[in-house]
């Protein structure tokens, strides 16, 4: 590799913490992401061990809620919520649109710092012996009756946020100035839009919480009346606030995977992808509708039914760009001569998982069957369905996807496709029984339960082996590839998108001269819807 | 070594301002979203408490009143600085600025002289012997005035290393880019005040 290539232009650590290249944040965001990542896994892999026995004792009560809040603080604003902006988003939007870096890279560089304050000061209030408010930190409980680290926890996730909308100014701000010539919006790739889509979020809603959080904390610390009822506060005032942004939130953790599905699709179908504009707008109008339903989360919590059913109706029409994007997708696939690459796998089981995920948040939509299946696995079920089946899965094909262009190396392709259908099926294994379990009546967030779900809890805790297995398979072989891997060319999979123009792996500077942007064209096999 | 390609047409130093406005907006946008929340919760909050506003009595008006006037003459000195940046008139720049952070401290230093006189008159969220009106109305005015000061302190500390900047009698037009949206920033956290003003103090 020639020394002015990103990753061996220089090697010395402050080049690495002190960078400005958008491309080494990207990987900055990788090595800490992975790490939060391994640790939220870790309280799954426990979780499911003590559910193996219905009366087992691996985990006391307290431990196994400790667990399940460390899984979702972690997993939700510390794994899902940064990765695929922070990773895919910082190294590929300015290749995508043909700039030299992100609009500010100072910036950016802050945002990572800002970042790991936050995850170290959360991981300490783990470490410390955790909290046990879950991840939604309802009060009363946290802000008056537990004794557990929920201040640091809180603090943690407050810092962390400051770091989300400095990445999504810094997006927006990039995609609206610094396309190349003859970057026009209609030619913007789609992962381009999702991640601007996704941005709009990340500067709206993330403030909201940000004061939230603040707010709990006061609360915790001064009693000041808020929250609690025996102060005089309203505890929905809480749930108001923290959904307002946590719904709009998983938005952030599904859009940036669309996206990817689009690009990935696009190329091993041959053929752009049908409806482009559609899919586009579908994206803006996701992240629009988003904000107008949090109060699906709130069913049962006592507010009025006149809230609950324009909440309700919301969360239908909520539905309907995601039924647009998933149309679209099958009508590139349909006819199309589908190459099955390892990304390629990844994503069809992203649509297959996505819309069993996006079908049952209809059934939760509904006010009658949402009071039946409201705080049962059917809920964790639906969630993980979308956040893993769907985000994940698309996040590995994401990383499979652009490893060449990241690496200059290109990894072993059957052994890659065999990863990703053992990470399918465990994923299945691990979470469909949960949707019977959930129909049945079993509450989620219980370290214990009846006999009568013992069956289906080992096939859910062997699915998570499956499924663990299937995680570790490609960081093995990933990083054998560094090594060992066939060197890259520029476009090994014959893609189209500005960054495929670019050497494998790309110089520190990006483009030597100004790219050339064409209209985005039909790959030519197989005939165009 | 710098044969740098021009075709970004926001390298160019008049679009680097431009792209640097775009940011801070957005930037004070989402601060709008900040205290919009916390205005929500003073909103949400008084449905169930309505009586809670007659506690503002015990708030003392004078003292909001005259801060608010230091308020806002730091922020005409602030559009005066831009005013002279932009006629290149460094020294008058310099001197608005110093005003500017003259009449922000001082609004901290009221502010915290204003607490103190709140205290003695029990407008403070910490005695145990408070109603429950009285408790959230004296936090959420503590939480907001507080979130506000520090704002208005972060202000400050920019506004002190722009005049250290500014050191030099010409100056580039990156720190006129810094300077503008600096006043941004400035005239916002003045507007958040004249929000907050009323939300508190007036009420009968």
């Amino acid at each position: 590799m020639s020394k002015n290539r990103y990753l061996n232009s220089q090697q010395n650590i402050r080049s690495w913490f002190l960078t400005l290249d958008h491309k080494r944040v990207a990987l900055l965001y990788a090595a800490t992401l992975s790490i939060f990542f391994l640790v939220g896994a870790i309280a799954a892999a426990l979780m499911r061990w003590q559910l193996l026995r219905p009366n087992s004792n691996f985990l006391s009560a307290d431990r196994y809620n400790q667990m399940f809040s460390a899984h979702g603080i972690i997993m939700v604003f510390f794994f899902l919520i940064p990765a695929l902006p922070t990773v895919f988003g910082n190294f590929l939007l300015p290749l995508m649109i043909g700039a030299q870096d992100l609009a500010f890279p100072k910036l950016n560089l802050a945002s990572w710092y800002i970042f790991l304050l936050g995850g170290i000061l959360t991981l300490s209030a783990l470490t410390l012996g955790g909290v046990d408010s879950g991840w939604t930190f309802y009060t009363p409980l946290s802000s008056s009756y537990l004794n557990t680290h929920v201040t640091l926890a809180a603090t943690g996730v407050f810092v962390a946020g400051f770091s989300s909308v400095l990445t999504g100014l810094n997006f927006i701000v990039t995609t609206h100035r610094f396309r190349a010539p003859g970057m026009t919006w209609k030619r913007l790739p789609l992962f381009v839009w999702s991640l601007y889509a996704t941005s709009l979020i990340f500067v709206i809603a993330t403030p909201v919480l940000t004061i939230t959080l603040l707010l709990l904390v006061a609360e915790r610390v001064m009693h000041i009346g808020v929250f609690d009822p025996t102060f005089g506060g309203d505890p929905l005032l809480f749930q108001h606030f923290f959904w307002f942004y946590s719904h709009p939130a998983v938005y952030i953790m599904v859009l940036p995977p669309m996206g990817v599905v689009s690009e990935v699709m696009a190329c091993f179908c041959r053929r752009k992808v049908f409806g482009h504009t559609f899919i586009a707008a579908s994206s803006l109008a996701i992240a629009g509708f988003g904000f107008l339903v949090w109060g699906h989360h709130m069913f049962v919590s006592g507010q009025s039914f006149t809230a609950s059913l324009i909440f309700s109706l919301a969360s239908y029409l909520v539905a309907v760009p995601s039924g647009v994007k998933v149309f679209n997708w099958v009508g590139t696939l349909y006819k199309a001569k589908i190459e099955y690459s390892a990304s390629m796998i990844y994503i069809l089981g992203f649509i297959g998982l996505f819309v069993v995920g996006g079908l049952t948040g209809l059934y939760l939509a509904n006010l009658a069957t949402d009071i039946h299946l409201h705080d049962t696995y059917f809920i964790v079920a639906h969630f993980h369905f979308i956040m893993v089946g769907g985000s994940v899965l698309a996040l590995y094909g994401a990383i499979h996807f652009w490893w060449p262009k990241f690496t200059g190396r290109v990894y072993p392709e059957t052994l890659a496709r065999v990863s990703a259908l053992t990470m399918i099926s465990g994923f299945f294994l691990t979470f469909f029984p949960m949707f019977i379990m959930g129909l049945r009546g079993l509450p989620r967030r219980y370290f214990n339960y009846p006999e009568q779900f013992h069956t289906l809890n080992v096939l859910s805790s062997a699915g998570a082996g499956v499924l663990g297995i299937g995680y570790l398979l490609p960081l093995m072989y990933l990083l054998w590839s560094l090594k060992y891997g066939e060197v890259a060319s520029s476009n090994p999979w014959n893609a189209q998108g500005l960054e495929w123009q670019l050497p494998s792996p790309p110089s520190q500077r990006n483009f030597e001269r100004p790219p050339h942007i064409e209209e985005v064209p039909d790959h030519g096999f197989g005939t165009d819807l | 070594m710098d044969s740098e390609p021009t075709f970004e047409k926001s390298v160019a130093p008049d679009e680097r301002n431009v792209t640097n406005r775009v940011g801070m907006w957005i930037f004070v946008g989402q601060e709008i979203l900040f205290f919009g929340t916390v205005f929500f919760s003073l909103l949400f909050i008084s449905y169930a408490h309505p009586e809670m506003f007659a506690n503002a009595r015990r708030l003392s008006q004078k003292i909001a009143v005259a801060n608010t006037a230091v308020l806002l003459t730091s922020s005409f000195s602030m559009a005066l600085a831009v005013s002279y940046a932009a006629q290149l008139k460094a020294n008058k720049l310099k001197t608005c600025l110093v005003w500017t952070m003259l009449f922000g401290t001082l609004f901290l230093v009221i502010k915290a002289y204003e607490y103190s006189v709140d205290i003695k008159h029990g407008a403070w969220p910490f005695e145990a012997s408070l109603s429950s009106g009285e408790r959230q109305f004296f936090a959420l005015y503590l939480f907001a005035t507080g979130l506000h000061a520090i704002h208005l302190f972060v202000g400050v500390v920019v506004v002190a290393f722009l005049l250290f900047n500014f050191s030099k009698k010409s100056f580039s037009t990156s720190k006129y880019s810094l300077l503008t949206n600096t006043a941004l920033y400035w005239h916002f956290v003045d507007i958040v005040w004249l929000f907050l003003l009323p939300s508190f103090y007036f009420h009968k």
